[in-house]
């Protein structure tokens, strides 16, 4: 029976791993949904308003429940220069509000004032590592930044570094410029028609991005919204192969907990059976002062399931605390895992039932003469 | 009108299959006992006097022939009924004693009446009640590896009296046991007597079967007349 606990702990601690790992995507990235446009899937021709931009992310702000949050952003490739060194290649970004802090951006609003009123403050935010690039070590809030067009941005904050455990489904955010969007819609790079333009929905954590995405089509063409390109789509690029690996791990455990119930099974039929041969001439006694079949029957019965339960509760829980303490450890979404102890206690009264069939039906039976002579 | 006998046994025979071959253990075994009478069977080894016993305790099954316990008849009741025949109405001392080794002796003497459905405070009163009958009560809270065969013994006999059965089959109950302690059992037994208890007795023990009202020989499966 210890080694059935062992086995189960093993399982759990299997359940706890791809838990952690589905926590660590669901941390990763995987949270966002991703409204784009594709020219090419548009039913009718478009008008210079029907291109994605805030309006639209306004629209599906009020589709959504209150607590996803969404940022329209336009990205597009623009030049920094600078007086005294060749000219600086970024990738700029405008917004029309700021990030969640949720997904790993530290933002310090208090220095950034009329940031996404409309007011078209020149105020911008770089990127940890292009700061670095551009000042060094000095402090770049208050720098002026010349771009192209004579158009002039005075640096408001440092966007923090990308957490190590976080994959950014933006891009690169340490060498990034961010500007608000009306001032990102002056650049003349953005003007010559080079901007890619997204609205990015990040959902609460634990729930399923692509349940999300799908709510989110289905708006879209409610609203007629897919005649002019829009589609959603929920971010799998970048982890795409974390998943992959998840499901194969999900297979594969699938595969383990299958074997893991066999054995449990056979492992708890030995149990039962040996048990029924060690104590059989104490069943004998039993019945020899009266005790009537069905209650050594149940006594069998509730030895094998309660022993069962203890060990692979014990084991579940153990794997349980190994798991969440992982996951606290990496600074990963913990995942509840009481159905996995659930599980496992029924997958355990049902092991445990299923192996006492045989020994049952053996002192059953049995003759109280028999289990006493052959007891000795 | 003549009073129901406890037991009335009619050409009881039981055989064992061993490889190709038939084994006769007992061959038309016909017996009576009354109401608080004490009947003892000797005979060799290997007589069948242990398989009788183990018929009449509801233990086994006989081949053939038929028996009547308190007016029922016992042969084709089903497992369950037998059971409650034994817990309710019989007790039995075996030569081994039979004692379950984790079990204190109040325990072993109470075992009968979980199955009887009595409660757990009420179990313990009348165990120690029984194990005082045999002279016990100081020992009640010893296990059986903490006692000596006698007291075993009596601690066995504290467990077939404790549900005041109609009737008391002891198999060899002397077998094991030294001199003063099959003397203390005698004592024992005696005191049950008059209680309105039958008492069916197999022995080695010529001495012992002597204290019976009646004793019954067996030899080679056959119930033999009554000794004189």
């Amino acid at each position: 029976m210890l080694a059935l606990g062992v086995v189960t702990a093993l399982l759990i601690a299997g359940r706890a791993s791809v838990a952690t790992l589905q926590g660590y995507l669901r941390s990763a990235g995987e949270r966002a949904v991703i409204i784009s446009q594709d020219l090419a899937l548009a039913e009718r021709n478009l008008t210079r308003s029907d291109l994605l931009g805030p309006e639209h992310a306004d629209v599906l702000r009020q589709i959504v429940p209150s607590d996803w949050e969404g940022v329209y952003q336009a990205s597009a490739p623009v030049t920094i220069y600078r007086a005294a060194t060749n000219p600086v290649a970024v990738f700029a970004y405008g917004i029309d509000r700021l990030w969640p802090d949720g997904e790993g951006f530290a933002h310090a609003p208090d220095i950034i004032p009329g940031w996404g009123d409309g007011a078209g403050s020149p105020t911008a935010l770089v990127g940890n590592a292009l700061a670095g690039e551009l000042f060094g070590a000095a402090d770049p809030v208050g720098r002026v930044l010349d771009l192209a067009g004579g158009l002039k941005v005075t640096i408001g904050g440092v966007i923090s570094p990308r957490p190590a455990d976080v994959v950014d489904p933006l891009g690169d955010r340490d060498m990034a410029l961010v500007l608000p969007d009306e001032v990102f819609e002056r650049l003349p790079e953005v003007r010559a028609g080079q901007a890619t333009r997204q609205v990015v929905f990040y959902v609460p954590p634990g729930q399923d991005t692509s349940a999300a995405a799908d709510l989110l089509e289905t708006a879209l063409k409610e609203r007629g919204l897919t005649e002019i390109g829009l589609k959603a789509e929920a971010v799998v690029d970048r982890a795409s192969s974390l998943r992959t690996l998840t499901s194969r791990m999900n297979g594969l455990q699938l595969i383990l907990a299958w074997m893991a119930l066999a054995t449990t099974t056979l492992m708890a039929g030995v149990t039962a059976h040996s048990q029924v041969f060690e104590r059989r001439r104490e069943y004998g006694i039993k019945r020899a002062v009266g005790a009537p079949p069905w209650r050594v029957v149940i006594e069998v019965v509730a030895v094998s399931v309660g022993v069962g339960l203890v060990f692979s509760l014990a084991g579940a829980g153990v794997g349980t605390f190994v798991g969440q303490r992982i996951c606290r450890s990496q600074g990963w979404l913990v995942v509840d895992c009481r159905p996995a102890l659930v599980l496992a206690a029924a997958c355990a009264l049902a092991a445990s039932l299923v192996a006492s069939l045989w020994p049952v039906s053996v002192v059953a039976g049995e003759q109280p003469l028999t289990a006493l002579r052959e007891g000795d | 009108m003549k009073e129901d006998p406890v037991l009335r046994a009619v050409g009881l025979s039981k055989s064992y299959r061993r490889g190709p071959s038939e084994v006769w253990a007992l061959r038309e075994a016909s017996l009576e006992v009354r109401h608080g009478e004490f009947v003892s069977i000797v005979g060799p080894s290997g007589s069948g006097k242990s398989t009788l016993l183990h018929l009449l305790a509801c233990l086994d099954r006989p081949t053939s022939g038929r028996y009547w316990f308190r007016g029922t008849e016992v042969d084709e009741l089903p497992d369950s009924r037998l059971a409650l025949i034994r817990n309710r109405f019989i007790g039995i001392v075996f030569q081994a004693y039979n004692l379950l080794p984790g079990l204190m002796a109040w325990q072993n003497v109470a075992l009968p009446l979980i199955y009887a459905g009595i409660p757990r405070s009420e179990r313990r009163r009348r165990a120690l009640r029984a194990l005082e009958r045999v002279g016990l009560a100081h020992r009640s809270e010893h296990r059986p590896s903490q006692l000596s065969g006698g007291e075993e013994q009596r601690v066995a006999i504290a467990r077939a009296i404790v549900t005041e059965p109609a009737l008391l089959l002891a198999d060899e109950p002397t077998g094991n046991l030294d001199t003063a302690s099959q003397d203390e059992f005698m004592r024992v037994l005696g005191s049950l007597r008059g209680t309105g208890m039958s008492i069916v007795m197999v022995t080695h023990n010529p001495a012992l079967a002597a204290q019976a009202d009646r004793r019954l020989s067996m030899l080679d499966g056959r119930l033999r007349a009554e000794v004189p």
